[in-house]
C-alpha cells in the first residue's frame, strides 16, 4: 500500500473515533474496509467469516469470467469470483496482497476477490448514505450505500446481490 | 454411467491437465488411451476440421479439451504428450483430446465434493459432475454423458468448434 493510502486511513481512523466518541448512543455497525483499484469499499462484518490468502483455485471452463473457479479451503469448497468486472473493471490479477473474503451470506460459502485489506471500522448507522437501486453506474448497482470519513469516500457492497447474480444472471 | 450413484469405497480416477485446467474420469469409464503424435493429425483445408487417424474401423465424436474450454493453452510445455481417451457415454465412446494424462489416483468419499451450487447454476452443460481433492489441489470430475458433441454446444462452453466433429478413422 502507497504511503499516501496509510496517510489516508490514519485520518479515516482518528476521525473515525472522533465521531464514534461522539455518537455513542447512535447504533454502530461494523464494517470491513477494503481496496480495489483505487477506490474504497467495504462490507458489514457480521456477512464476512474469514478473510484469508488465496487458496490454490482451479478454473472451471464454460463459467462467466467472473467465476475464477473452484478452491478447497479448511474442508470447504468455495466458489471464487472475482468482484471487479462485475462493477466495471478489468479482471483482478493476483498479488501478494491479494486476500479471499469469505462469505457468510448463503448456505454455501463463496470467496470473493479483493486487493488490500485495510481494517475494521465502526460507524453509526446515521452516517450512511443509501443508493437508490438501479440508479447511475455499473457499480452503484452492487452499493448499497456509502459513507464520508473524512476525505475517503467508501462504497458498501452489497454482498448479497453479488452473490445473487453470481448464481443467477 | 460416469458418476457413480453411490459408492463406500474408494474411486479410481485418471486425472489429465488440458491448458490451465486438471480434470478427471473415472477409471471404469475409460476404454483407451491414445498418445498422439504429429504424424497422426492433418489438417484438411478450407473449413474442414482437423483429422485425427486412429486405429482403423474406429469412429466417435471428439471432443478437444486441448483449447481447454476457454482456457488457454500452456505453450509449448506440454506439446508433445497430447493424448486422445476414449470414453464410455450413454451414447457410444467418445474421444477426449487432452494436453497431458497426469496420474491415478484412488479417491475415498470423503475426498469428493459436490459442486457449489453457484457454478453449477452457471454452466451450459452440467458436465462436472464433482469435484476430487488431490491434497490442495481440486480435480474437475467429469460427466462422460454430459460432453459436448456438437459444434453448438462446444461455442457454448468457449471450445473451439473446428475442433470437435466426427472423428474419421483412417489407417496409420
Amino acid at each position: 500500500m502507497s504511503d499516501n493510502g496509510e496517510k489516508v486511513f490514519i485520518e479515516m481512523g482518528q476521525r473515525q473515533r472522533e465521531e464514534s466518541d461522539q455518537d455513542q448512543t447512535e447504533e454502530t455497525l461494523s464494517l470491513l474496509t477494503f481496496c480495489i483499484e483505487k477506490d474504497w469499499y467495504c462490507v458489514p462484518s457480521s456477512q464476512v467469516k474469514e478473510v484469508t490468502r488465496i487458496p490454490k483455485i482451479t478454473p472451471v471452463p464454460g463459467t462467466p469470467d467472473y467465476i475464477l473457479g473452484v478452491a478447497h479451503h479448511s474442508g470447504e469448497i468455495l466458489s471464487v469470483i472475482d468482484i471487479k468486472p462485475l462493477i466495471g473493471l478489468d479482471k483482478t490479477i493476483l498479488t501478494e496482497k491479494s486476500r479471499l473474503l469469505i462469505s457468510t451470506i448463503e448456505d454455501e460459502p463463496a470467496g470473493l476477490l479483493i486487493e488490500i485489506v485495510q481494517d475494521i471500522i465502526e460507524i453509526t448507522k446515521g452516517k450512511i448514505e443509501t443508493y437508490l437501486s438501479g440508479a447511475g453506474s455499473e457499480q452503484k448497482g452492487y452499493l448499497t450505500g456509502r459513507i464520508q470519513i473524512g476525505e475517503v469516500i467508501l462504497g458498501i457492497l452489497d454482498l448479497e446481490k453479488l452473490l445473487y447474480l453470481g448464481k443467477k444472471s | 454411467m460416469s458418476k457413480p450413484k453411490s459408492w463406500k469405497n474408494k474411486i479410481d480416477i485418471l486425472a489429465f491437465k488440458a491448458g490451465r485446467g486438471y480434470f478427471g474420469v473415472e477409471l471404469g469409464q475409460i476404454m483407451r488411451l491414445y498418445i498422439l503424435t504429429p504424424d497422426k493429425v492433418s489438417k484438411a483445408g478450407g473449413n474442414m476440421p482437423k483429422v485425427i487417424t486412429l486405429l482403423p474401423e474406429e469412429e466417435f465424436p471428439l471432443v478437444d479439451f486441448n483449447e481447454s474450454l476457454g482456457l488457454a493453452k500452456q505453450e509449448g510445455k506440454t506439446e508433445d504428450r497430447t493424448t486422445v481417451i476414449v470414453v464410455k457415454s450413454d451414447d457410444g465412446p467418445i474421444g477426449i483430446m487432452v494436453d497431458e494424462v497426469e496420474d491415478l489416483y484412488s479417491l475415498s468419499p470423503r475426498e469428493v465434493y459436490p459442486l457449489p451450487q453457484h457454478i453449477r447454476g452457471r454452466l451450459p452443460f452440467p458436465y462436472i459432475w464433482g469435484l476430487g481433492l488431490i491434497y490442495d489441489r481440486l480435480l474437475l470430475l467429469i460427466d462422460t454423458n454430459k460432453l459436448p458433441k456438437k459444434a453448438e454446444d462446444c461455442r457454448l462452453l468457449g471450445i473451439n468448434h473446428t475442433q470437435v466433429d466426427r472423428l474419421k478413422a483412417v489407417d496409420f
